[in-house]
C-alpha cells in the first residue's frame, strides 16, 4: 500500500488519456490503451489494466464521459469521450506540467553562483 | 468543483457497487477479446494470443481491487474488509463472543431502556405545536409563591395593552381528583374525571376539536345552557364514534348538557369530559384556587419582557407587590424529573463502565492467543495503525452485536421498566423504542466499543516482534498481566459498591416505610366508595344510616362507619377552628360513629361516639392527640367546645395521632379533627370503612349488595383493602427501590462475571506455574488459596474505594430516602460484606480448577 506512488502514476496517466482523447476523439478502453502505447513510441511499458481505475477517476471528476457502443469488430464496448470541463482540465494540467518541468529544469542548470546567491539571501548578516 | 463532483460520484458508487463491478468485468472481457484479435492478426496461435493479451493487461484481480478502492473511499473498503475479518475471528471464539456480547447487551439494553424514558420525559414532553411559546403563568409576592392568577387578573390583562401580546386560558387542574360527575348516557351512569377548561385553553395549546366547536365566551356566562366537550376516548367508547353526536344531550351531575365538540386523541386522555370554566362572585377575584393558567406568547416575544409587562399592569390595579412568573410549558412539565433521571442515568453509566471494563479484560485475556496472528500480520507489512484499526473494528462488531441484542432486550422489557420508573410522565407521551432511541443505542454502542477496545488495541498492537511468532500458542507475555487483571477487579468492584450501596439504602429505607405505624391497622380495614347518583342532602340523610346498618348486618363485620374521604387517600381539607379567642388550622374529616372502631384508631381520652350521638343538639367532635394539645393546652379536652364553620362542636374523645393523609406525611402543623358527619350538598363520595373479623368470604360482593339494596341509585367504586391504600401512597418509593435494586443487581452480576473471567484466565495463564508448585509438593488447597488471594487484595481495595465513592454519591439520593441517612453505617457495612463474599466466591469457583492441574501435563504443555 503505497498510495503516493500510485497517485503520481495515475496523475500522469490521466493527462495522457485526456490528451489522447482530445487528439483522436472518442475511444474504447482497448483502443485507448493501444493508442497511448503507440503515441509513446511503445516506450511506455504500462499494464493496460491500470487504465481502468484511471478512467474511473477521470469520469468521476467529470472530465470524460462514457457510453456503451459497438466496436469496429462489433463487440459491446464502453466508449470514452472528452467533456468540456475535461478540455479545460487539459489546459490546467499542461500548465502545471510545464511549471513542474520548469522547476526540475532549473535544478539541472544549477551552478555555484546561484547557490552563493541563495546563501546570501538566507543570512543577510 | 470537480472534487465535489467526484465526492458525489463516489457516494453514488457506494450504492451501485455490484453494477459497477459487472460493468468493469464486461469492459475487461471486451478488452481481452480485442487484444486477442489483434495478436492473432499478427500471426499468434489463439492460445499464445490469449497469453499475450493477459500479460499486457496485467493482473485482473488487482485491477478490480484498485478500481474498487478508487471508486468509493479507501477507508470504507478497508472497514469492510476489517469487518469481515472481525466476524470471522469472533466466530472462531464463540465462548468469548457470547460472554462479551451478553455483557454489552445487558448494559446497552439498560441504557437504552432508561434513555427511552429520558426521551419521553425530556426530549418530547410537550406534544403541541410551537411548544416554546406556551408558558405557565403564576403570580406571587415572593419568588416561592406561585399562585394561579384570578379570573379578574386575566380579564384585566386581556383588555389592556400588556395582554395584547398573549392569549390567556385557565384550566381547572384542581377539579381532577374532587370531581364527582355522574354522567348518564344510554342509561349507564358512571363516574369519570371531568376537566374544566376556559375558552382559550385549546387555542393556547394549539388543539382543535375534531368535531363541533370549542367553548365560547357565551358558555362561561353564569346561567348559560350547559355544554361539554368530550374526548376522543369517550366518543369512541361511550358514543360509538358516531358522527352526529354534536348537539346530543348527556347528563352531567344530573343536569342535561349538550355535547358541543369532540377533542382529538391524546389531549389529557384521562379527562373524558370537559366543562366550561364558569366562575362567579368572589371566586372570580381569588388567586390560586388549584387552577393552572397557561398562555401562548405571540411569536418572537420573550417571556421575561412579557412577565414585566404583565407585572406592570397588575401594579395598576393592586397595591400588593405581586410579580408575574412565566415558566415555559417544557420547564413546567419537566421540573420534577431532574433528580430521578440523573440518578438513573448515573446508575446506568456505572453499569456501562463495568461492562466496558469487563469486555476490555476479556479482550486483553484473549489477546494472548491473538499475539501470534498479530505478529504474522506485522511481519507481512501491516503497520501499527492498521492493527489498531483492525482491533477497534473487532470491538465495534462486538459492540454492535451487543447493541442489537440490547435494543431487543430494551424493547421487550420496556413496559416493565417504564412501570418501575418513579416519574409521572405527561400522559400523552409514552416511552417507546423510536428512531431517537435507536440512534442513541447506536452511538452508545460505538462509544462503548472505543471504551473497552482502545486500551487492548493499543496494548496488543505494540511490540509485535519476532518473539511472538515463535511463541506459538503459549500464554506467556499475555496482554492481561497479573497486575492488569487486579486493576480491572479494583475498578469493577469499586463501581459495583457504589451501585449496590445505592440499592441497599433504598431497600433499607423502604423497609422503614413498610414498618411505619400509621396510627391504625390498615391490614384489617376494607374501604368502599359509594356515590349516590342524585346526591341531595335529603337523600344522604336517609341513606347514610341505612347504608351503615346494612353493612354492619354482614356476618363477620366487626365495625363499620362512613367518612367523607378514605383513609390514606393522599389529600386533606384544611380550615380554621376557633377556641375562645384563638384560632388554629385543622385537617378536618367528617365521620359517622363506628368509623373509629372500624379503622382501629386508638382511644386516649373520653369515648368513641355512639349512634345516639348523631342526634345530639351540639354535634360531636373527636380530636387527635396533637389537636387536643394545640387547641386545649394543659386542659382536659373532653367536654370542651370550639367553633368551626360557624358551628359549635363538643369534644367527645381524643384518639392517637394517625397519618390519615399518607404514611409518609406526619402533619403536626395541621392536626386532625374528626367531626360528626353532616349531609353536604357538595359532598362527593361516601367512604365506607369496615373492619372484619377473620376473612369474610366474598366480602366485596356482599358490601356492594349492601350498598345497592337500601336506597337510592348509587355507584359503587371498587372495594379496596387498607393495604391497597397504603401501597398507593408508597408507590413511588417502591418503584425507586425496585428500579435501583435491579440496576444495582445488574452491576453486581456484571462485576462478578468480570472477577470470574479474570480469575479463570489467571488460572489458565498460571497452569505451568501451578504444575511446578504441585510437582514440588504444594497442596492443592494452598494453590487455590494463592489464586483466590490474588483476587482478594484488589477486591478489598475496590470495596474501600467504592465505599468512599458511595459516601459522596449517596447524597444524591438522600431525598429519596425515608428516615435513612445516606451514609447509614449498617447499610454500608452489609454492602461491603456482601460484596466481599460474592466476589471471593466468583474468584474461588474458577480457582478450584487449579487444584486439579496434573503437574505432568502442565509441564509438558510448555
Amino acid at each position: 500500500m503505497t498510495p503516493d506512488k500510485r497517485d503520481v502514476l495515475y496523475g500522469s496517466l490521466g493527462l495522457l488519456v485526456l490528451k489522447t482523447l482530445e487528439a483522436l476523439g472518442p475511444l474504447h478502453g482497448y483502443r485507448l490503451a493501444r493508442r497511448i502505447e503507440q503515441i509513446s513510441g511503445n516506450q511506455l511499458a504500462m499494464n493496460q489494466g491500470t487504465l481502468y481505475p484511471a478512467l474511473l477517476k477521470l469520469e468521476q471528476a467529470g472530465w470524460i464521459t462514457s457510453k456503451w457502443a459497438s466496436s469496429e469488430s462489433g463487440r459491446r464496448v464502453k466508449v470514452y469521450a472528452l467533456t468540456k470541463s475535461g478540455r479545460k482540465q487539459i489546459a490546467v494540467e499542461e500548465d502545471e506540467w510545464q511549471k513542474a518541468t520548469g522547476i526540475v529544469g532549473r535544478f539541472f542548470q544549477i551552478h555555484l553562483s546561484t547557490v552563493a546567491l541563495a546563501k546570501a539571501e538566507e543570512d543577510p548578516s | 468543483m470537480s472534487r465535489l463532483r467526484s465526492f458525489a460520484a463516489r457516494l453514488r458508487a457506494l450504492l451501485r457497487d455490484r453494477e459497477i463491478d459487472r460493468d468493469l468485468r464486461e469492459q475487461i472481457d471486451a478488452h481481452l477479446d480485442e487484444a486477442i484479435d489483434e495478436y492473432m492478426q499478427q500471426g499468434l496461435s489463439p492460445a499464445d494470443a490469449r497469453r499475450a493479451a493477459l500479460r499486457s493487461l496485467g493482473g485482473i484481480a488487482r485491477i478490480h481491487e484498485e478500481h474498487r478502492e478508487m471508486r468509493t473511499f479507501a477507508w470504507i473498503e478497508d472497514a469492510r474488509k476489517d469487518m469481515r475479518y472481525a466476524c470471522r475471528s469472533l466466530r472462531r471464539a464463540p465462548g468469548f463472543a457470547f460472554v462479551a456480547v451478553l455483557t454489552l447487551a445487558l448494559a446497552i439494553g439498560a441504557a437504552t431502556a432508561i434513555f427511552s424514558v429520558v426521551d419521553a420525559a425530556l426530549l418530547r414532553p410537550v406534544p403541541y405545536p410551537r411548544p416554546h411559546e406556551i408558558v405557565a403563568v403564576t403570580v406571587g409576592e415572593t419568588f416561592e409563591q406561585r399562585l394561579a392568577p384570578s379570573v379578574v387578573d386575566i380579564e384585566g390583562w386581556r383588555e389592556s395593552t400588556a395582554g395584547q401580546d398573549n392569549v390567556f386560558a385557565r384550566i381547572g387542574m384542581g377539579r381532577l381528583l374532587g370531581s364527582r360527575p355522574a354522567i348518564v348516557d344510554a342509561g349507564t351512569p358512571e363516574r369519570l374525571s371531568v376537566g374544566t377548561a376556559s375558552v382559550d385553553l385549546l387555542e393556547v395549546f394549539g388543539v382543535f376539536p375534531m368535531l363541533g366547536r370549542g367553548f365560547t365566551a357565551e358558555d362561561e356566562r353564569p346561567g348559560a345552557p350547559g355544554v361539554v366537550l368530550v374526548n376522543y376516548d369517550y366518543w369512541q367508547t361511550r358514543l360509538d364514534g358516531a358522527a352526529d353526536v354534536i348537539g346530543r344531550s348527556i347528563l352531567l351531575e344530573g343536569v342535561a348538557t349538550t355535547i358541543a365538540g369532540v377533542l382529538p386523541p391524546g389531549f389529557y386522555p384521562e379527562r373524558m369530559v370537559w366543562r366550561p370554566h364558569v366562575e362567579s362572585g368572589p371566586m372570580r377575584a381569588m388567586r390560586g384556587t388549584g387552577a393552572s393558567v397557561y398562555a401562548r406568547l405571540r411569536p418572537g416575544r420573550a417571556a421575561d419582557a412579557v412577565a414585566r409587562d404583565l407585572t406592570a399592569r397588575l401594579a395598576t390595579v393592586t397595591k400588593r407587590p405581586l410579580r408575574v412568573h412565566l415558566t415555559t410549558l417544557y420547564d413546567d412539565t419537566t421540573s420534577g424529573y431532574g433528580l430521578t433521571l440523573a440518578t438513573l442515568s448515573g446508575a446506568v453509566g456505572l453499569i456501562m463502565l463495568i461492562a466496558c471494563v469487563n469486555v476490555a479484560g476479556l479482550l486483553l485475556a484473549r489477546g494472548a492467543t491473538r499475539r501470534p496472528e498479530l505478529a504474522i500480520r506485522t511481519a507481512i507489512g501491516a503497520g501499527r495503525g492498521r492493527l489498531i484499526r483492525q482491533l477497534l473494528v473487532e470491538g465495534i462488531v462486538l459492540a454492535l452485536a451487543g447493541g442489537v441484542a440490547g435494543v431487543i432486550l430494551a424493547y421487550v422489557t420496556l413496559e416493565t421498566i417504564v412501570g418501575l420508573v418513579p416519574l409521572r410522565l405527561p400522559p400523552n407521551v409514552t416511552p417507546a423504542v423510536n428512531l431517537q432511541v435507536l440512534g442513541f443505542a447506536l452511538v452508545v454502542s460505538v462509544i462503548t466499543s472505543i471504551g473497552f477496545g482502545l486500551a487492548p488495541a493499543l496494548k496488543l498492537s505494540r511490540a509485535n516482534d519476532g518473539t511472538h511468532l515463535s511463541a506459538g500458542r503459549s500464554r506467556h507475555g499475555s496482554a492481561l498481566t497479573r497486575r492488569g487483571g487486579q486493576l480491572l477487579i479494583v475498578v469493577e468492584v469499586a463501581m459495583a459498591v457504589v451501585l449496590v450501596t445505592g440499592a441497599a439504602l433504598m431497600i433499607r429505607s423502604f423497609s422503614r416505610i413498610l414498618a411505619i405505624d400509621v396510627g391504625f391497622e390498615p391490614e384489617t380495614v376494607v374501604t368502599m366508595e359509594v356515590v349516590p347518583i342524585d346526591g341531595t342532602p335529603e337523600i344522604q340523610k336517609g341513606y347514610v344510616p341505612a347504608l351503615i346498618s346494612s353493612v354492619r348486618a354482614i356476618p363477620g363485620v366487626a365495625a363499620a362507619g362512613v367518612a367523607n374521604r378514605a383513609p390514606l387517600d393522599g389529600s386533606g381539607s384544611y380550615s380554621g377552628a376557633t377556641i375562645g379567642d384563638r384560632s388554629i388550622t385543622i385537617a378536618r374529616r367528617s365521620v359517622t360513629p363506628g368509623y373509629f372502631e372500624a379503622l382501629g384508631l386508638r382511644l386516649r381520652q373520653g369515648r368513641f361516639p355512639a349512634d345516639v350521638d348523631t342526634s345530639a343538639a351540639v354535634p360531636f367532635a373527636v380530636l387527635s392527640e396533637s389537636a387536643a394539645r394545640a387547641m386545649f393546652p394543659n386542659q382536659v379536652a373532653v367536654g370542651q367546645q370550639f367553633v368551626h364553620m360557624k358551628q359549635t362542636w363538643t369534644v367527645l374523645g381524643v384518639v392517637g395521632d394517625a397519618r390519615n393523609k399518607s404514611p409518609l406525611v406526619r402533619d403536626l402543623e395541621r392536626p386532625d379533627v374528626y367531626l360528626a358527619y353532616q349531609p353536604d350538598p357538595r359532598a362527593s363520595a361516601l367512604n365506607v370503612v369496615v373492619r372484619q373479623t377473620g376473612r369474610i368470604p366474598r366480602l366485596a360482593e356482599q358490601l356492594r349488595r349492601a350498598a345497592e339494596s337500601v336506597g337510592p341509585r348509587v355507584l359503587v367504586e371498587p372495594v379496596r383493602s387498607g393495604r391497597n391504600l397504603f401501597d398507593d401512597r408508597v408507590a413511588t418509593p417502591r418503584q425507586q427501590t425496585t428500579l435501583l435494586s435491579l440496576l444495582g443487581g445488574l452491576g453486581l452480576l456484571l462485576t462478578l462475571v468480570g472477577i470470574f473471567g479474570t480469575t479463570a484466565y489467571a488460572v489458565a495463564r498460571r497452569t505451568t506455574e501451578v504444575g511446578i508448585r504441585m510437582a514440588l509438593g504444594a497442596r492443592p488447597a494452598r494453590v487455590v488459596g494463592t489464586i483466590v488471594g490474588d483476587a482478594a487484595w484488589p477486591v478489598a481495595l475496590g470495596i474501600t474505594i467504592g465505599l468512599a465513592a458511595a459516601m459522596a454519591a449517596s447524597r444524591v439520593i438522600a431525598s429519596f430516602l425515608f428516615e435513612t441517612a445516606p451514609t447509614d453505617a449498617l447499610t454500608f457495612a452489609s454492602t461491603a460484606v456482601a460484596l466481599a463474599a460474592t466476589a471471593l466466591l466468583a474468584a474461588w469457583i474458577p480457582a478450584r480448577r487449579a487444584a486439579h492441574v496434573d503437574p505432568v501435563r502442565a509441564l509438558r504443555a510448555e
